[in-house]
């Protein structure tokens, strides 16, 4: 049979960039088959997709013995063609959800449109297919969530509106840069169920992902790419349980640390002997909806947080977990309750009170380049918030500077640099040097490995976790990622629509838990093998 | 000027100019063109005698309406002065009073909008009514109001200029201000505990000014057309005093008699505002590259 998409020796330049970026690859992908491109961030697998469907990028020159679409030479496709194609033929979901929706249409529009330009339906049935289409994609309140701007929606809601649009007009291919990375384990098994189903309806998948386990779950074939070059290539099973290639070892080994089922969390001290750093009580929020409802962010919720202990937050994508840590750090305002700081009050301070207490609860982000200003160079970042902590500007300022980047592992060559130009994981390193600049009781770090490549990421748990336990910090752990949650964290407590429904020690709350949801949740997870090993 | 333009093209076999070429690559040769200009403009403005030696005001009725010769490479006006040297002169008034009447408008439009974007919601509301009252006016309109209240000289016709555009500063600051406000960097800030002040000034502030930086250069050429239409309209500079848009003025009358003199004002204004917003626009573009 004929492959619909048929690849063979593709190179990708950038004239004028240092080096190629797709090296000479050839995949094939039949009708109802997923291929699922695995690797590093910068090993070329993105521009691979947009390659396919014919965005490059500006500048690129594209070289290729062959790079066909259901037999077609895509590279003679006119702009015209092309139009008839992308949200015809191929459905493309772009990894940035944020980015990729409109902000000015709603999130009706943006489904609608595809099935606007090559479907002819009369108004109403396109209404009625978006709906279904978002209920589809498991968006609940479709007809509410349809009327709304893609700003009034959370990460997870929007992630998966862009699947919707993609998927609307039946493509015959489907490309997915990262489709689930955004998502919760629950929404991403929905999510995942939705793929699934459409590539057993005989849509070819081709999808990019650093989840091993979303890989596992979803394609035929994976195809491990280093460098610009496809260095593995073949069925899934074959590949995760007896890769060849040491680059595939390493990755597979970097995700399994990750996600080790041994933890190596458990911190020397006892519970009942360390000191309460913070502490909140009957902490509530609520927000108004666009639709003038007050929606419940925080139910009542009491957490006790212990020095040199890990607290893990789990719950899905508007759960109110962030909206708990942000009260925490004094970046919201609560409705009512309390939050004490080493048996202090914090919350009732007066800004100006509370301002010289701050430094002592460092927040690490999600999106490290997002905490730095643009303007500033790592030498800035880290003087700032070492000012803050008394260090006068001169020469024990830049040695103190100095010590902080190498207790994070890295050197005086990144001091001058501008966050812009250093990897995801670097920055994340100095996210964690200049909160630690201040010298703090507490960190409070909000999804910090989710935006990084797996090997990465176990790189800066392991450094999370010897810092904690090298300063007995407090932390506070926000994870949508089960296997991080539990690999960090001494207690869990697990938040579903802004209620604290379990709480209790990680292990036995992994292993047997009570609340239907978290059972629900630790059921999600593509890779189910939890409680075996640690048994 | 058009030795200068040949200047600009590097000339084959010579090897420093064959480096200077390799380094200059990917330039756009529009943009060396203008780059060109400018700085013979500037050169015009610091020291016009250098590159003009007779004097812009006298007057001989011996040569009227000349055309470019080897004396005077512009030829003569209406009065017999030597309108190189006229042209030249009337550079530093153009440029002085079109930069600063930018500055003026980028300076106030900044605080203003900082001001509006950090009040409460109330007076910030207040203020950008009244920013939309100002720009309700046409500009060139608010600007001769001014003028027609308060005279025709230079002070004047700085804060008319300077006002003149304001309301799009002011609303462009805002929006920045807002936005940052919710910024992930301005948070970590927060959790620093560093006062609200400092993070204004160490972060708001500078990020806030930068898409107000990138579009001054086109402000600058925005303002030279004005400074000439005023001019032109007989409310700028007064008569003996070389202007362009005076010049521009006054010899249209004389079109018949000496078509090179209209020719080479606008030509003044047309190459300096062309270069300016060049300059701007690869400014605007070597910014979109960046965060």
């Amino acid at each position: 049979m004929r492959p619909l998409l048929n690849v063979r020796n593709l190179h990708v330049d950038f004239p004028g960039g240092r080096e190629q970026v797709v090296k000479g690859i050839s995949f094939t992908l039949q009708r109802g088959e997923c291929l699922a491109l695995i690797g590093e961030s910068g090993c070329g697998k993105s521009v691979t997709l947009r390659t396919m469907v014919g965005l490059p990028g500006a500048g690129a020159v594209v070289r290729a013995e062959a790079l066909e679409f259901d037999g077609v030479d895509t590279r003679r496709f006119s702009p015209a063609q092309w139009l008839d194609v992308r949200g015809g033929r191929i459905g493309f979901v772009l990894q940035d959800a944020l980015l990729s929706l409109d902000p000015l249409r709603t999130v009706g529009e943006e489904i609608a449109e595809p099935l606007r330009l090559h479907k002819s339906l009369t108004r109403e049935q396109r209404s009625a297919r978006v709906i279904e289409l978002l209920r589809s994609v498991g968006v609940p309140e479709p007809e509410l969530r349809a009327a709304q701007y893609p700003a009034q929606l959370s990460g997870g809601l929007r992630q998966r509106a862009l699947i919707a649009s993609a998927i609307a007009c039946q493509p015959e291919l489907l490309i997915a840069d990262e489709p689930t990375t955004a998502l919760d384990a629950l929404v991403q098994s929905q999510v995942l169920d939705l793929l699934v189903s459409l590539r057993n309806g005989n849509t070819a998948m081709l999808i990019v992902s650093h989840d091993l386990a979303v890989a596992a779950r979803l394609a035929d074939r994976v195809a491990v790419m280093q460098a610009g070059n496809i260095v593995e290539m073949g069925p899934t099973r074959e590949i995760l349980r007896n890769p060849q290639h040491p680059y595939t070892k390493s990755l597979l080994a970097a995700a399994a640390t990750v996600h080790a089922h041994v933890s190596v969390r458990h911190s020397s001290v006892s519970v009942p002997n360390s000191r309460v750093e913070i502490a909140t009580h009957g902490v509530t929020k609520s927000f108004t909806g666009v639709d003038g409802k007050r929606r419940i962010a925080v139910e009542p919720s009491s957490i006790t947080l212990y020095a040199g202990h890990t607290l893990g937050i789990v719950g899905g994508s508007g759960s109110g977990k962030s909206t708990l840590t942000r009260i925490i750090l004094g970046l919201e305002k609560a409705d009512s309750g309390e939050v004490q700081f080493q048996g202090r009050p914090w919350l009732s301070l007066s800004s100006a009170e509370r301002r010289t207490v701050r430094r002592r609860v460092q927040p690490v982000f999600q999106d490290p380049l997002d905490s730095f200003d643009p303007r500033y160079t790592v030498e800035a970042v880290l003087g700032e918030a070492l000012a803050v902590a008394g260090y006068r500007r001169g020469r024990t300022r830049r040695e103190r500077a100095l010590e902080l980047l190498r207790l994070v592992r890295l050197d005086e060559t990144h001091l001058y640099r501008r966050p812009i130009e250093l990897s995801g994981g670097q920055r994340q390193r100095v996210a964690i040097a200049r909160a630690l600049a201040a010298e703090p009781a507490v960190l409070i770090c909000d999804e910090p490995v989710s935006a990084l490549d797996v090997s990465v990421q176990a790189q800066i748990l392991d450094l999370l976790t010897e810092l904690k336990r090298k300063l007995n910090l407090a932390c506070l752990f926000i994870s949508h990622d089960l296997g991080v949650i539990r690999r960090m964290s001494d207690d869990i407590i697990v938040f579903h629509q802004g209620r604290i429904v379990e709480v209790g020690d990680a292990e036995k709350i992994f292993c047997s838990p009570k609340h239907p949801y978290t059972q629900a949740l630790l059921a999600a997870i593509p890779d189910m093998e939890w409680c075996t090993a640690a048994a | 000027m058009s030795d200068l333009l040949s200047l600009s093209r590097p000339l084959p076999g010579l090897p420093k100019i064959g480096q200077l070429r390799s380094h200059l690559r990917g330039i756009n040769p529009g943009l060396l063109v203008a780059g060109a200009y400018l700085t013979f403009l500037a050169v015009a403005t610091i020291a016009p005698g250098l590159l003009a030696s007779a004097d812009p005001l006298a007057t001989d009725a011996h040569h009227l309406f000349s055309p470019p010769s080897a004396n005077h490479w512009f030829g003569t006006d209406e009065n017999g002065r030597d309108v190189w040297s006229r042209v030249i002169h009337a550079a530093r008034p153009s440029l002085l009073l079109g930069g600063a009447a930018a500055l003026a408008t980028a300076a106030t439009g900044a605080l203003l909008g900082l001001a509006a974007g950090l009040s409460p919601r109330l007076l910030g509301n207040v203020l950008m009514r009244l920013t939309d009252m100002l720009q309700s006016f046409p500009e060139i309109l608010l600007v001769l109001v001014i003028i027609s209240f308060w005279g025709a000289n230079n002070a004047t016709l700085l804060v008319a200029l300077g006002l003149a555009g304001v309301p799009r500063v002011v609303r462009q600051v805002r929006a920045q201000v807002v936005t940052l406000q919710r910024a992930l960097f301005i948070e970590a800030a927060i959790t620093l505990g560093l006062p609200r002040w400092l993070i204004i000034l160490r972060h708001v502030l500078p990020n806030a000014i930068k898409p107000v930086l990138v579009l001054f250069p086109l402000d600058i050429g925005w303002k030279i057309t004005a400074v000439a239409t005023l001019s032109f309209l007989g409310l700028g500079a007064s008569p003996p005093a070389p202007d362009w848009g005076a010049m521009l003025a006054i010899d249209r009358d004389y079109v018949l008699n000496g078509w090179w003199l209209t020719a080479i004002a606008a030509g003044a204004i047309t190459g300096t505002v062309l270069s300016v917003n060049a300059l701007g626009r690869a400014l605007i573009r070597r910014n979109e590259g960046h965060r």
